[in-house]
């Protein structure tokens, strides 16, 4: 499933993103000698395989070349001559899980306060702000979060809680080689995030940033308008001319001056586009959080006044049932839904609500994200996942809540949030169902490298990222 | 041919009646007897029945058939609960429960041994109804750690129509916290360590002196009586054992002085009740004196030197604890959850078994309670919990809490809770 809003790219920055991820298979295998050598191929046999959400688990055999996923095999058949194999016996092998929008990569991480699902703080205009900008490989959090199961994570910038909180960047855990964070990079701008609360100084700041955006592009419309407008008149008045008779004989034009020589002039810097236009174009993502049902109302009350219209990826909290429905009612707008897997309560009652079952059942696509935005707090989801699941959230689209939607809705689900061929190698091994509240993470790869694997027999954990 | 109309509505009236009688009553003489057949009885000490019954009357188990005949059918006077395909699990018993009512961290002065919460219960509260709908039945309802000595907790039933139907024992346990929460940052008496464990001591030490006083009176009658200090009177019970303090210590620094001053000075039933970050270290020195530890609501530690997550309970039973169980703090982690700190516990190296018996029968030990509640078996209070499946995985809930033989909470009757 590909969402149609998603199709057209800045093909400029995807190129840019390009480049860093063909530079960087080979820079880590320069950096990394130890690790699986150049263009070998391990073969990794395991009992259980899903290879996506909804799929059936079924023994197979995955083989993985230069970190990505060459090929997936039936458990009989038999792996190429002269390949390495891994047995991973017992193990339930997943893709590896994907989080959608985490403030996890910030400089000032701590304990991990700045998840961008929190309140917003003031209608701020950080458009230009790039998730990237913010990571700090000095950090030991980026080579933990491999061992969390998740092997993708969209991160936002630093200053996540103001009106466009600024643009998503797809990373992947470290694996302690790195020198530049850009290694990190799947890419650069994946969204751009969007935040209203409340009130009216979001109203009026809404109504300014996005209004102002729909201007220049109704501005830069009928500018372009006229003139074609005008050289239309002009080629007609010009028609008009030639088709009169002559009245006399014909001066010859005059000769054009001398070009002038180009080298003198350094070439224009190309002009950043405004993300905020690019995305009123259709050509920018966008992720959207409103939280509280008052805030819904503000942001909803100007969003339909704006005579151009963007589809969003919608992050909100769990929400009465009345809400949910005046949501669902905005399918075409709303693309998917991220949401935490907690329930929500109706007011002065002590009714529970599974907002994601209701998303789910309207046939929203619904990505989950952890309760807390930490390295435990992502260790943990399935077992939130699994309290969803006991409310009615069916298991398949708990497991695609945080892989193949949320892949999909960032627009990597070519490469991540499923096993498949060309894929990245990102798988996570546990040791039961992991809907079962007690499964053991055994061990996670990241584009094909092992970076945690914890021994239950001895207790020993072990990784390349880990040490 | 009147007669025979009414006759006809008569008949029909009783079919009706009889047909629109609920499965069981709530009351009466006929609900203190419950047969409960089908399904797997965990009885946690002494494994598991598949397929039998258990029998309850009179608030107690009364016995469980491990093989009924197939033609089997209640005995006379007992209702008939249908379990096939569930699980029939104790009541889960929470050390360490804020629940019950609230107001709990008076903190004008640091040591209050004169506090108690029995007074604050409130037996209609929604948490514990939550609670129940979690499986769990027996709640050691404790003050809060806002000083060193918070005062005297109550053990209850999470059900129960009063407090005298709720009410295990009073006091249940002391409850000091000997870092952390109680430390005065204003820079009161109490800002330390140092400062904290001259007031736990010397607040125990009056109630040693004064219980020693009243011992010596008790055995020589001739002696001048004792005068009454309602203030330190809890402290009789408390030095004579009859019941334990439950201690909100964690770390390795502050588990020390537990054991140093509590345990070996003072010669205290000591629960430690918190226990996590590095206090597992300590477990050989902790399992040396036979101290039960209820860890939790934190179940799990990053460990630098290791390069790790360690699961605390898991580490405590590996250092020699291996009656470990695990707490909520509810409702720092919901009441409702208790399994899922276990659940949690089990994932992060502990055995299932070890796991249940943690939230159960150890639990129960650890308060002296052992033969009343935290297992099935023939005599023990009928607290007991119908879950749809293993209750450590997270997918399942509870049909049905049973409390003192009575239903407390059933899902064919009432929205489920959680």
């Amino acid at each position: 499933m590909r969402l149609k809003m998603y199709q057209d790219q800045d093909n400029r920055e995807r190129g840019r993103a390009r480049i860093v991820r063909l530079l960087l298979p080979a820079l880590l295998a320069f950096l990394s000698p130890a690790v699986a050598a150049d263009g070998e191929v391990v073969a990794y046999r395991a009992g259980k395989i899903i290879r996506s959400a909804g799929e059936a688990a079924a023994a197979g055999i995955l083989i993985v070349r230069d970190g990505k996923i060459e090929d997936v095999l039936a458990a009989g058949a038999k792996p190429p001559e002269g390949v390495k194999v891994v047995e991973l016996p017992g193990a339930v092998v997943l893709p590896g899980l994907v989080n959608p929008l985490s403030g996890i990569s910030q400089v000032n991480f701590t304990s991990g306060p700045g998840r961008a699902s929190q309140s917003n703080s003031s209608p701020s205009d950080g458009r230009k702000a790039v998730g990237l900008s913010s990571l700090n490989l000095k950090h030991e959090v980026y080579r933990r979060l491999g061992r969390t199961g998740y092997t993708t994570f969209a991160v936002v910038p630093n200053d996540t809680r103001g009106l466009i909180a600024g643009q998503a960047s797809v990373i992947r855990p470290a694996l302690g080689k790195e020198k530049e964070p850009g290694e990190l990079v799947l890419e650069k701008s994946a969204y751009l995030l969007l935040g209203f609360s409340s009130g009216k100084a979001w109203y009026d700041a809404g109504l300014r940033y996005l209004k102002k955006a729909v201007d220049d592009i109704l501005k830069e419309k009928a500018a372009k308008k006229k003139a074609e407008e005008d050289a239309r008149k002009k080629a007609e008045e010009a028609k008009k001319k030639a088709s009169q008779p002559s009245t006399g004989e014909k001066k010859p034009a005059p000769a054009p001056p001398a070009a002038k020589p180009a080298a003198a002039k350094p070439p224009a810097k190309p002009k950043i586009p405004d993300p905020l236009v690019q995305l009123f174009k259709g050509e920018k993502k966008a992720f959207v959080r409103v939280t509280s049902p008052a805030a819904l109302a503000h942001f909803f009350a100007f969003f339909d006044k704006l005579p151009i219209k963007f589809q969003f990826v919608l992050v909100t909290g769990p929400q009465p049932p009345e809400i949910v429905e005046m949501l669902i009612e905005r399918k075409k707008q709303i693309t998917a839904v991220i949401l935490e897997p907690r329930m929500g309560r109706i007011p002065e009652t002590s009714i529970y609500v599974n907002t994601a079952r209701l998303f789910l059942r309207s046939g929203m696509p619904v990505a989950f994200v952890p309760l807390r935005d930490t390295i435990d707090g992502h260790r943990e989801i399935f077992f939130q996942l699994a309290a969803m699941v006991k409310s009615g959230v069916l298991p398949h689209e708990a497991l695609a809540g945080v892989t193949s939607v949320p892949a999909d809705i960032v627009g990597l689900d070519a490469k991540v949030g499923s096993l498949k061929k060309g894929g990245l190698a990102n798988f996570a091994c546990y040791d039961r169902d992991p809907l079962s509240g007690t499964a053991r993470l055994l061990s996670v790869y990241v584009e094909g490298r092992k970076v945690f694997e914890d021994d239950p027999s001895t207790g020993k954990l072990s990784g390349e990222a880990i040490r | 041919m009147q007669m025979n109309r009414s006759w006809k509505a008569a008949i029909l009236l009783l079919a009706v009646s009889f047909l629109a009688r609920p499965l069981y009553c709530e009351d009466g003489a006929a609900a203190q007897r419950w047969a409960i057949r089908g399904g797997k009885i965990v009885t946690v000490t002494k494994g598991a029945v598949e397929g039998g019954v258990l029998l309850v009357s009179d608030g107690r188990i009364e016995k469980i058939i491990a093989a009924p005949a197939s033609d089997w059918k209640p005995p006379k006077g007992y209702q008939l609960i249908d379990a096939s395909g569930r699980w029939i699990v104790p009541g889960f018993v929470e050390l360490h429960s804020h629940i019950a009512g609230g107001d709990l961290n008076d903190m004008v002065y640091s040591v209050n041994p004169g506090f108690r919460t029995l007074d604050n219960i409130m037996p209609r509260n929604a948490l514990l109804k939550r609670a129940l709908a979690g499986g769990v039945t027996t709640a050691l309802f404790i003050p809060g750690s806002g000083t060193n000595m918070g005062g005297f907790g109550t053990l209850i039933k999470t059900a129960g129509k009063d407090l005298s139907e709720m009410l295990i024992r009073f006091p249940g346990a002391l409850k000091i916290a000997q870092g952390g929460n109680p430390e005065r940052r204003g820079g009161d008496l109490g800002y330390s360590r140092v400062g904290m464990n001259w007031l736990i001591r010397n607040a125990l030490k009056e109630g040693q002196l004064y219980t020693k006083a009243w011992d010596a009176w008790e055995a020589d009658k001739t002696k001048k009586k004792p005068v009454k200090n309602p203030r330190l009177e809890m402290f009789r019970g408390l030095f004579h054992k009859e019941y334990p303090v439950v201690v909100h210590t964690q770390g390795y620094h502050l588990i020390l002085s537990t054991l140093r001053i509590l345990h070996d000075e003072m010669g205290l039933w000591v629960v430690i009740d918190h226990g996590t970050f590095d206090g597992f270290e300590l477990a050989p020195e902790v399992a040396k004196r036979g101290i039960q530890v209820m860890n939790g609501p934190r179940e799990f530690r990053w460990d630098n030197r290791r390069g790790g997550f360690r699961g605390l309970a898991y580490e405590w039973y590996r250092g020699g604890i291996k009656t470990v169980g695990v707490n909520t703090d509810a409702p720092v982690v919901p009441a409702e959850e208790l399994v899922y700190q276990a659940a949690m516990a089990v994932r992060l190296g502990l055995k299932e078994d070890v796991a249940l018996a943690g939230i159960t029968i150890h639990a129960a030990r650890a308060l002296g309670m052992e033969k009343r509640i935290g297992s099935l078996e023939a005599g023990k209070d009928a607290d007991i919990v119908i879950w749809t499946g293993d209750p450590l995985d997270p997918r399942q809930s509870v049909v049905l809490t049973m409390v003192n033989g009575k239903i407390a909470y059933d899902t064919s009757k009432e929205p489920q809770r959680f």
